[in-house]
Protein backbone atom coordinates (compact mmCIF):
# COMPACT_ATOMS: atom_id res chain seq x y z
CA UNK A 1 0.00 0.00 0.00
CA UNK A 2 1.52 3.29 -0.63
CA UNK A 3 2.06 5.66 2.33
CA UNK A 4 0.54 8.84 2.54
CA UNK A 5 3.07 11.59 2.90
CA UNK A 6 2.75 13.76 6.47
CA UNK A 7 2.93 17.62 6.72
CA UNK A 8 3.03 20.09 9.43
CA UNK A 9 0.91 23.22 8.57
CA UNK A 10 0.64 24.49 12.20
CA UNK A 11 3.01 24.98 15.47
CA UNK A 12 1.90 26.32 19.04
CA UNK A 13 3.67 26.47 22.21
CA UNK A 14 4.08 27.56 25.60
CA UNK A 15 7.31 27.65 27.21
CA UNK A 16 9.11 29.65 30.07
CA UNK A 17 9.87 32.30 27.03
CA UNK A 18 6.00 33.11 27.41
CA UNK A 19 3.29 32.55 24.80
CA UNK A 20 4.16 31.35 21.36
CA UNK A 21 6.47 29.48 19.00
CA UNK A 22 8.23 33.08 18.58
CA UNK A 23 8.81 34.05 21.92
CA UNK A 24 10.16 30.02 22.22
CA UNK A 25 12.29 29.94 19.09
CA UNK A 26 13.71 33.37 19.30
CA UNK A 27 15.14 32.31 23.22
CA UNK A 28 16.60 29.41 21.92
CA UNK A 29 17.97 31.11 18.69
CA UNK A 30 19.37 33.73 21.07
CA UNK A 31 20.53 31.50 23.79
CA UNK A 32 18.48 33.30 26.01
CA UNK A 33 17.10 30.90 29.34
CA UNK A 34 14.07 30.97 31.17
CA UNK A 35 15.76 29.26 34.45
CA UNK A 36 14.60 31.39 37.70
CA UNK A 37 14.16 30.99 41.42
CA UNK A 38 10.97 28.82 41.30
CA UNK A 39 8.21 30.21 43.14
CA UNK A 40 6.48 27.25 45.16
CA UNK A 41 3.11 27.34 47.39
CA UNK A 42 4.99 25.50 49.81
CA UNK A 43 7.68 23.20 50.33
CA UNK A 44 9.00 20.20 51.00
CA UNK A 45 12.41 21.05 52.55
CA UNK A 46 13.05 21.39 48.77
CA UNK A 47 17.17 21.78 47.97
CA UNK A 48 16.85 22.41 44.58
CA UNK A 49 15.74 26.12 43.87
CA UNK A 50 15.80 26.55 40.14
CA UNK A 51 13.62 25.32 37.46
CA UNK A 52 12.47 26.66 33.86
CA UNK A 53 9.21 27.63 35.21
CA UNK A 54 5.78 29.22 34.06
CA UNK A 55 5.16 32.78 36.22
CA UNK A 56 2.71 34.31 34.29
CA UNK A 57 -0.06 32.25 33.99
CA UNK A 58 -2.95 33.67 34.11
CA UNK A 59 -6.35 31.23 33.90
CA UNK A 60 -8.95 34.54 33.20
CA UNK A 61 -6.39 35.89 30.61
CA UNK A 62 -6.59 32.28 28.39
CA UNK A 63 -10.12 31.10 29.42
CA UNK A 64 -12.43 34.21 29.47
CA UNK A 65 -15.38 31.80 28.28
CA UNK A 66 -14.80 28.57 30.09
CA UNK A 67 -15.22 26.97 32.97
CA UNK A 68 -11.82 25.67 34.25
CA UNK A 69 -12.40 24.05 37.59
CA UNK A 70 -11.98 20.93 34.62
CA UNK A 71 -8.74 21.56 34.03
CA UNK A 72 -5.43 21.36 35.52
CA UNK A 73 -2.14 23.31 34.80
CA UNK A 74 -0.83 20.50 32.70
CA UNK A 75 -4.12 20.66 30.34
CA UNK A 76 -4.62 24.27 30.11
CA UNK A 77 -1.35 24.83 28.46
CA UNK A 78 -1.77 22.13 26.10
CA UNK A 79 -4.72 23.99 24.86
CA UNK A 80 -2.95 26.99 24.74
CA UNK A 81 -0.49 25.87 22.60
CA UNK A 82 -3.36 23.58 20.66
CA UNK A 83 -4.88 26.73 19.90
CA UNK A 84 -2.00 28.31 18.58
CA UNK A 85 -1.12 25.21 16.20
CA UNK A 86 -4.82 25.50 15.26
CA UNK A 87 -4.71 28.70 14.44
CA UNK A 88 -1.34 28.67 12.47
CA UNK A 89 -2.62 25.86 9.99
CA UNK A 90 -5.40 28.64 9.21
CA UNK A 91 -8.17 26.11 10.91
CA UNK A 92 -9.35 28.14 13.67
CA UNK A 93 -12.56 28.80 12.11
CA UNK A 94 -12.93 25.36 10.44
CA UNK A 95 -14.22 23.45 13.31
CA UNK A 96 -15.65 21.09 14.59
CA UNK A 97 -13.34 18.66 12.50
CA UNK A 98 -14.92 15.62 12.60
CA UNK A 99 -13.86 11.80 12.69
CA UNK A 100 -11.01 12.41 10.55
CA UNK A 101 -9.16 14.48 12.94
CA UNK A 102 -7.57 13.33 15.75
CA UNK A 103 -6.10 13.98 19.21
CA UNK A 104 -2.61 12.52 20.61
CA UNK A 105 -1.18 14.24 23.33
CA UNK A 106 2.27 12.81 25.17
CA UNK A 107 3.23 13.83 29.00
CA UNK A 108 5.01 12.23 31.59
CA UNK A 109 3.38 12.42 34.42
CA UNK A 110 0.16 14.71 33.89
CA UNK A 111 -1.92 16.33 36.20
CA UNK A 112 0.18 16.35 39.16
CA UNK A 113 -0.70 19.53 40.39
CA UNK A 114 -4.11 18.24 41.13
CA UNK A 115 -2.84 15.10 42.43
CA UNK A 116 -0.75 16.37 44.98
CA UNK A 117 -3.27 19.29 46.22
CA UNK A 118 -6.15 16.95 46.25
CA UNK A 119 -3.81 14.28 48.57
CA UNK A 120 -2.69 17.16 50.53
CA UNK A 121 -6.70 18.35 51.14
CA UNK A 122 -7.52 14.59 51.76
CA UNK A 123 -4.25 14.19 54.41
CA UNK A 124 -3.60 17.27 56.05
CA UNK A 125 -6.75 18.76 56.54
CA UNK A 126 -9.10 15.82 56.18
CA UNK A 127 -11.07 17.27 53.72
CA UNK A 128 -12.61 15.40 50.73
CA UNK A 129 -11.16 16.05 47.37
CA UNK A 130 -13.23 18.20 44.76
CA UNK A 131 -15.66 16.21 42.92
CA UNK A 132 -13.55 17.44 39.56
CA UNK A 133 -10.27 15.81 41.19
CA UNK A 134 -10.68 12.48 38.90
CA UNK A 135 -11.57 14.47 35.26
CA UNK A 136 -8.68 17.06 35.91
CA UNK A 137 -5.98 14.36 36.86
CA UNK A 138 -6.93 11.59 34.36
CA UNK A 139 -3.82 11.21 32.66
CA UNK A 140 -5.63 12.13 29.31
CA UNK A 141 -7.38 14.87 30.00
CA UNK A 142 -5.59 17.00 28.13
CA UNK A 143 -6.33 14.87 24.76
CA UNK A 144 -10.15 15.11 25.62
CA UNK A 145 -10.01 18.53 26.35
CA UNK A 146 -8.21 19.52 23.00
CA UNK A 147 -10.21 17.04 21.26
CA UNK A 148 -13.86 18.74 22.71
CA UNK A 149 -12.59 22.66 21.86
CA UNK A 150 -12.28 21.50 18.26
CA UNK A 151 -14.83 18.55 17.91
CA UNK A 152 -12.21 16.52 16.92
CA UNK A 153 -14.35 12.82 16.64
CA UNK A 154 -11.43 10.82 15.47
CA UNK A 155 -8.88 8.74 17.68
CA UNK A 156 -7.58 9.99 21.30
CA UNK A 157 -5.02 9.02 23.51
CA UNK A 158 -2.58 10.06 25.47
CA UNK A 159 0.97 8.08 25.31
CA UNK A 160 2.95 8.37 28.53
CA UNK A 161 6.27 7.30 28.32
CA UNK A 162 8.37 9.58 30.46
CA UNK A 163 10.36 11.71 28.33
CA UNK A 164 9.97 10.28 24.92
CA UNK A 165 5.98 11.13 25.28
CA UNK A 166 5.57 13.54 22.90
CA UNK A 167 8.49 12.36 20.19
CA UNK A 168 6.00 9.10 20.24
CA UNK A 169 2.95 10.87 19.99
CA UNK A 170 4.88 12.53 16.86
CA UNK A 171 5.45 8.93 15.82
CA UNK A 172 2.30 7.64 16.05
CA UNK A 173 0.65 9.85 14.69
CA UNK A 174 3.24 10.48 12.01
CA UNK A 175 2.18 6.54 10.92
CA UNK A 176 -1.57 7.04 11.94
CA UNK A 177 -1.97 9.80 8.48
CA UNK A 178 0.42 7.68 6.37
CA UNK A 179 -1.38 4.47 6.96
CA UNK A 180 -4.76 6.38 6.04
CA UNK A 181 -6.10 6.46 10.02
CA UNK A 182 -6.48 9.38 10.08
CA UNK A 183 -6.45 12.77 8.07
CA UNK A 184 -5.08 15.04 10.63
CA UNK A 185 -3.78 15.19 14.11
CA UNK A 186 -3.40 17.82 16.58
CA UNK A 187 -0.45 16.38 18.49
CA UNK A 188 2.02 17.28 20.85
CA UNK A 189 3.08 17.17 24.57
CA UNK A 190 2.50 18.67 27.73
CA UNK A 191 3.95 18.74 31.12
CA UNK A 192 3.33 20.38 34.74
CA UNK A 193 6.18 19.07 36.74
CA UNK A 194 7.37 22.03 38.54
CA UNK A 195 5.61 21.59 42.16
CA UNK A 196 6.71 21.15 44.93
CA UNK A 197 6.63 17.53 44.99
CA UNK A 198 7.53 17.65 41.49
CA UNK A 199 10.57 18.82 42.04
CA UNK A 200 11.29 17.46 45.31
CA UNK A 201 10.98 13.93 43.75
CA UNK A 202 12.98 15.03 40.80
CA UNK A 203 15.59 16.47 43.25
CA UNK A 204 15.95 13.44 45.41
CA UNK A 205 16.79 11.19 41.67
CA UNK A 206 20.40 13.13 42.25
CA UNK A 207 19.89 14.25 38.45
CA UNK A 208 19.03 18.37 39.42
CA UNK A 209 22.10 20.58 38.20
CA UNK A 210 22.13 22.61 41.57
CA UNK A 211 23.82 25.31 38.96
CA UNK A 212 23.38 25.70 35.59
CA UNK A 213 22.33 23.16 32.97
CA UNK A 214 25.69 22.74 30.67
CA UNK A 215 24.52 20.34 28.08
CA UNK A 216 28.02 18.42 26.60
CA UNK A 217 30.53 20.48 28.61
CA UNK A 218 33.16 19.60 31.54
CA UNK A 219 31.72 20.36 34.46
CA UNK A 220 28.28 19.20 33.83
CA UNK A 221 26.16 17.93 36.82
CA UNK A 222 22.74 17.68 35.72
CA UNK A 223 19.42 18.65 34.43
CA UNK A 224 16.74 21.72 34.60
CA UNK A 225 13.09 20.59 34.81
CA UNK A 226 11.44 22.80 32.78
CA UNK A 227 7.44 22.81 31.99
CA UNK A 228 4.88 24.05 29.13
CA UNK A 229 3.83 22.69 25.97
CA UNK A 230 4.03 22.16 22.83
CA UNK A 231 1.63 21.09 19.92
CA UNK A 232 1.87 20.49 16.25
CA UNK A 233 -0.94 20.03 13.28
CA UNK A 234 -0.08 17.25 10.65
CA UNK A 235 -1.92 16.32 7.72
CA UNK A 236 -1.93 14.01 5.17
CA UNK A 237 0.10 16.41 2.38
CA UNK A 238 -2.75 15.73 -0.26
CA UNK A 239 -5.42 16.93 1.78
CA UNK A 240 -2.90 20.27 3.19
CA UNK A 241 -2.63 20.76 -0.75
CA UNK A 242 -6.19 20.74 -1.40
CA UNK A 243 -7.34 23.31 1.21
CA UNK A 244 -4.14 25.37 0.28
CA UNK A 245 -2.43 25.42 3.78
CA UNK A 246 1.04 26.74 4.58
CA UNK A 247 3.18 23.82 4.59
CA UNK A 248 6.03 24.23 7.69
CA UNK A 249 7.87 20.91 7.19
CA UNK A 250 7.58 17.60 6.81
CA UNK A 251 7.83 14.13 8.93
CA UNK A 252 9.66 11.70 7.01
CA UNK A 253 10.99 9.41 9.62
CA UNK A 254 9.80 7.63 13.12
CA UNK A 255 12.26 5.30 15.34
CA UNK A 256 11.64 3.39 18.73
CA UNK A 257 13.45 1.30 20.67
CA UNK A 258 13.60 0.07 24.45
CA UNK A 259 16.78 -0.98 26.18
CA UNK A 260 15.25 -3.18 28.79
CA UNK A 261 18.15 -3.20 31.08
CA UNK A 262 18.72 0.11 33.99
CA UNK A 263 15.74 1.80 34.81
CA UNK A 264 17.73 5.11 34.70
CA UNK A 265 20.91 4.48 33.00
CA UNK A 266 21.09 4.98 29.03
CA UNK A 267 22.32 3.00 26.92
CA UNK A 268 24.36 3.18 23.72
CA UNK A 269 22.71 0.77 21.75
CA UNK A 270 19.65 1.43 22.36
CA UNK A 271 20.26 4.84 21.55
CA UNK A 272 21.75 4.25 18.23
CA UNK A 273 19.22 1.98 17.02
CA UNK A 274 16.26 4.31 17.28
CA UNK A 275 18.42 6.62 15.39
CA UNK A 276 19.04 4.28 12.43
CA UNK A 277 14.69 3.39 12.58
CA UNK A 278 14.73 7.07 12.08
CA UNK A 279 16.56 7.75 9.45
CA UNK A 280 15.84 4.29 7.56
CA UNK A 281 12.35 5.36 8.02
CA UNK A 282 12.92 8.61 6.24
CA UNK A 283 14.59 7.26 3.31
CA UNK A 284 17.77 8.82 3.70
CA UNK A 285 21.56 8.44 4.49
CA UNK A 286 22.92 9.50 7.51
CA UNK A 287 25.13 12.05 5.15
CA UNK A 288 21.67 14.24 4.64
CA UNK A 289 21.17 15.07 8.25
CA UNK A 290 22.56 19.25 8.54
CA UNK A 291 21.60 18.63 12.15
CA UNK A 292 20.71 17.25 15.32
CA UNK A 293 18.65 18.43 18.39
CA UNK A 294 20.13 16.87 20.80
CA UNK A 295 18.00 14.77 23.47
CA UNK A 296 21.09 16.80 25.90
CA UNK A 297 19.61 16.74 29.42
CA UNK A 298 23.28 17.68 30.89
CA UNK A 299 23.41 14.83 33.05
CA UNK A 300 27.01 13.12 32.91
CA UNK A 301 25.68 9.61 31.25
CA UNK A 302 23.27 10.49 29.02
CA UNK A 303 25.27 13.47 26.90
CA UNK A 304 28.13 10.53 26.92
CA UNK A 305 25.89 7.56 25.88
CA UNK A 306 24.13 10.19 23.03
CA UNK A 307 27.72 11.46 22.07
CA UNK A 308 28.73 7.29 21.70
CA UNK A 309 25.42 6.84 19.57
CA UNK A 310 25.47 9.94 17.67
CA UNK A 311 29.54 8.67 16.53
CA UNK A 312 28.15 5.34 15.83
CA UNK A 313 25.40 7.48 13.43
CA UNK A 314 27.55 9.44 11.63
CA UNK A 315 31.26 8.04 12.25
CA UNK A 316 34.18 10.41 10.67
CA UNK A 317 31.79 13.13 10.10
CA UNK A 318 30.60 13.31 13.51
CA UNK A 319 32.55 16.71 14.66
CA UNK A 320 31.42 18.41 11.51
CA UNK A 321 27.18 17.68 11.83
CA UNK A 322 25.84 20.70 14.23
CA UNK A 323 24.09 19.08 17.46
CA UNK A 324 22.57 21.21 20.49
CA UNK A 325 20.76 20.85 22.82
CA UNK A 326 18.02 23.58 23.96
CA UNK A 327 17.24 22.18 27.00
CA UNK A 328 19.22 24.87 29.20
CA UNK A 329 17.05 27.38 27.49
CA UNK A 330 13.11 25.82 27.96
CA UNK A 331 13.87 23.43 30.83
CA UNK A 332 13.95 19.41 30.37
CA UNK A 333 9.87 19.70 29.70
CA UNK A 334 9.92 15.62 30.42
CA UNK A 335 7.04 14.47 28.41
CA UNK A 336 6.75 17.67 26.43
CA UNK A 337 9.90 18.02 25.03
CA UNK A 338 9.87 16.21 21.85
CA UNK A 339 7.32 18.29 20.97
CA UNK A 340 9.12 21.47 22.12
CA UNK A 341 12.32 20.23 20.77
CA UNK A 342 10.04 19.30 17.44
CA UNK A 343 9.05 23.08 17.18
CA UNK A 344 12.17 24.50 17.90
CA UNK A 345 13.64 22.19 14.96
CA UNK A 346 10.95 22.86 12.59
CA UNK A 347 11.58 26.62 13.28
CA UNK A 348 15.78 26.04 12.92
CA UNK A 349 14.80 24.44 9.02
CA UNK A 350 12.97 27.99 8.04
CA UNK A 351 15.10 30.34 9.60
CA UNK A 352 18.33 28.09 8.34
CA UNK A 353 19.95 28.59 11.49
CA UNK A 354 21.23 26.39 14.17
CA UNK A 355 20.26 27.00 17.92
CA UNK A 356 23.44 27.16 20.63
CA UNK A 357 24.40 25.06 23.44
CA UNK A 358 23.99 27.68 25.86
CA UNK A 359 26.14 27.58 29.43
CA UNK A 360 29.40 25.52 27.51
CA UNK A 361 32.53 25.84 29.29
CA UNK A 362 35.10 23.81 28.21
CA UNK A 363 34.59 20.34 25.91
CA UNK A 364 34.31 16.95 27.19
CA UNK A 365 36.29 14.64 25.37
CA UNK A 366 33.90 11.47 26.14
CA UNK A 367 31.36 14.49 23.90
CA UNK A 368 33.30 14.27 21.06
CA UNK A 369 31.15 16.54 18.88
CA UNK A 370 29.81 19.97 17.36
CA UNK A 371 27.36 20.73 20.21
CA UNK A 372 27.43 24.73 18.69
CA UNK A 373 28.26 26.49 22.05
CA UNK A 374 27.44 29.13 23.68
CA UNK A 375 26.22 31.34 20.34
CA UNK A 376 23.97 29.67 17.26
CA UNK A 377 25.01 29.81 14.08
CA UNK A 378 23.84 30.22 9.92
CA UNK A 379 23.13 27.26 8.17
CA UNK A 380 21.37 25.52 5.63
CA UNK A 381 19.26 22.86 7.35
CA UNK A 382 16.92 20.40 4.94
CA UNK A 383 16.86 17.28 7.74
CA UNK A 384 17.29 17.48 11.21
CA UNK A 385 17.54 14.14 13.41
CA UNK A 386 15.66 15.17 16.79
CA UNK A 387 15.98 12.84 19.91
CA UNK A 388 14.33 11.91 23.19
CA UNK A 389 15.83 9.55 25.74
CA UNK A 390 13.62 8.52 28.39
CA UNK A 391 14.00 6.52 31.70
CA UNK A 392 12.76 3.13 31.80
CA UNK A 393 15.11 2.96 28.39
CA UNK A 394 12.40 3.89 26.01
CA UNK A 395 14.08 5.98 22.94
CA UNK A 396 12.33 7.60 20.52
CA UNK A 397 14.06 9.51 17.45
CA UNK A 398 12.40 11.54 14.56
CA UNK A 399 13.31 13.10 11.23
CA UNK A 400 12.20 16.32 10.11
CA UNK A 401 12.36 17.82 6.71
CA UNK A 402 12.36 21.04 5.19
CA UNK A 403 8.99 21.94 3.28
CA UNK A 404 10.93 22.31 -0.05
CA UNK B 1 30.99 -5.08 59.21
CA UNK B 2 33.45 -4.60 61.94
CA UNK B 3 34.77 -1.13 62.57
CA UNK B 4 38.26 -2.75 62.55
CA UNK B 5 40.69 -3.67 59.91
CA UNK B 6 38.55 -2.49 57.53
CA UNK B 7 39.75 -2.78 54.04
CA UNK B 8 37.87 1.12 52.88
CA UNK B 9 39.78 2.57 56.22
CA UNK B 10 38.88 3.07 59.44
CA UNK B 11 37.78 6.54 60.34
CA UNK B 12 34.04 6.88 61.09
CA UNK B 13 32.71 8.44 58.33
CA UNK B 14 34.36 5.67 56.06
CA UNK B 15 32.42 3.08 58.24
CA UNK B 16 29.18 4.98 58.03
CA UNK B 17 29.59 4.89 54.04
CA UNK B 18 30.21 1.25 54.25
CA UNK B 19 26.89 1.10 56.13
CA UNK B 20 25.02 2.95 54.05
CA UNK B 21 25.97 1.50 50.35
CA UNK B 22 25.04 -1.87 52.19
CA UNK B 23 21.89 -1.12 53.85
CA UNK B 24 20.74 1.11 51.41
CA UNK B 25 22.19 -0.78 47.90
CA UNK B 26 21.00 -4.07 49.65
CA UNK B 27 24.58 -5.88 49.01
CA UNK B 28 26.90 -7.71 51.43
CA UNK B 29 30.43 -5.86 51.45
CA UNK B 30 31.70 -8.96 53.53
CA UNK B 31 35.03 -10.13 51.55
CA UNK B 32 34.72 -7.05 49.49
CA UNK B 33 38.05 -5.21 48.48
CA UNK B 34 37.91 -1.66 47.26
CA UNK B 35 38.49 -3.10 43.78
CA UNK B 36 35.54 -4.80 43.46
CA UNK B 37 33.64 -3.49 41.64
CA UNK B 38 29.60 -2.09 42.05
CA UNK B 39 28.74 -4.46 38.66
CA UNK B 40 30.23 -7.25 40.09
CA UNK B 41 27.71 -6.54 43.38
CA UNK B 42 24.66 -5.72 41.12
CA UNK B 43 24.51 -2.28 42.21
CA UNK B 44 22.46 -0.61 39.54
CA UNK B 45 21.25 3.02 38.96
CA UNK B 46 18.44 2.68 41.62
CA UNK B 47 20.77 1.50 44.24
CA UNK B 48 22.65 4.32 43.84
CA UNK B 49 19.49 6.50 43.79
CA UNK B 50 18.85 4.92 47.26
CA UNK B 51 22.48 5.46 48.61
CA UNK B 52 22.58 8.79 47.98
CA UNK B 53 19.30 10.00 49.45
CA UNK B 54 20.46 8.04 52.36
CA UNK B 55 23.32 10.37 52.34
CA UNK B 56 21.87 13.13 52.17
CA UNK B 57 19.65 12.67 55.51
CA UNK B 58 22.36 10.66 57.21
CA UNK B 59 24.73 14.07 56.43
CA UNK B 60 22.67 16.52 55.14
CA UNK B 61 24.44 17.12 51.97
CA UNK B 62 23.04 17.44 48.37
CA UNK B 63 25.24 14.93 46.09
CA UNK B 64 24.60 15.15 42.59
CA UNK B 65 25.54 12.51 39.94
CA UNK B 66 28.30 14.50 38.56
CA UNK B 67 31.12 13.56 36.57
CA UNK B 68 32.97 12.06 39.18
CA UNK B 69 30.63 9.97 40.82
CA UNK B 70 29.36 8.90 37.27
CA UNK B 71 32.73 7.48 36.35
CA UNK B 72 33.39 5.16 39.53
CA UNK B 73 33.83 1.71 39.00
CA UNK B 74 34.84 0.29 42.40
CA UNK B 75 33.51 0.42 45.89
CA UNK B 76 36.71 1.73 46.78
CA UNK B 77 36.23 4.81 44.46
CA UNK B 78 32.91 5.56 45.27
CA UNK B 79 33.90 5.52 48.88
CA UNK B 80 36.04 8.15 47.87
CA UNK B 81 33.87 10.20 45.57
CA UNK B 82 31.42 10.04 48.44
CA UNK B 83 33.67 11.21 51.40
CA UNK B 84 35.57 13.95 48.98
CA UNK B 85 31.66 15.33 48.50
CA UNK B 86 30.40 14.94 52.09
CA UNK B 87 33.51 16.89 53.04
CA UNK B 88 33.19 19.70 50.56
CA UNK B 89 29.74 20.13 51.18
CA UNK B 90 29.74 20.34 54.95
CA UNK B 91 32.27 23.18 54.25
CA UNK B 92 29.66 25.56 52.27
Amino acid sequence: MTQRSVVVTGLGAISTAGIGVDLLWNAAAEGVSGARTVMLDYEYGNLIKVAAQLHDFDLARFFPNQKTAFLDRVTMMAMIAAKEAVTDAGLAEAGPFGPRTSVIVGTGIGSLQTIEESSRTMLLEGKRPDPLTVPRAMTSASASNIGMTYGCTGTSFVISSACASSSQALGIATQMVRAGMTDRVIVGGTEAIVTPGGMKGWEVMRVLSPTLCRPFSKGRNGLLLGEGAAMLVIEAEELAVARGARIRARILGYGTTSDARDMLRPDVDGATNAMVAAIDDAGIDSNDIDYVNAHGTATVLNDTTESEALGRIFGNRLGQVPVSSTKPIHGHTLGAAGAMEAVISIRAMEESFVPPTINFLEADPNCPIDCVPNVGRPGKIRHVLNNSFAFGGINAALVFGSAQ
Amino acid sequence: MSGTASPFGDDQLTQDLITVIAQEGMVDLAGVGPETTLESLNIASVDYMMILAAIEEKFSVYIPMDESLAQVKDVGGLIAVLKEQILAGKKT
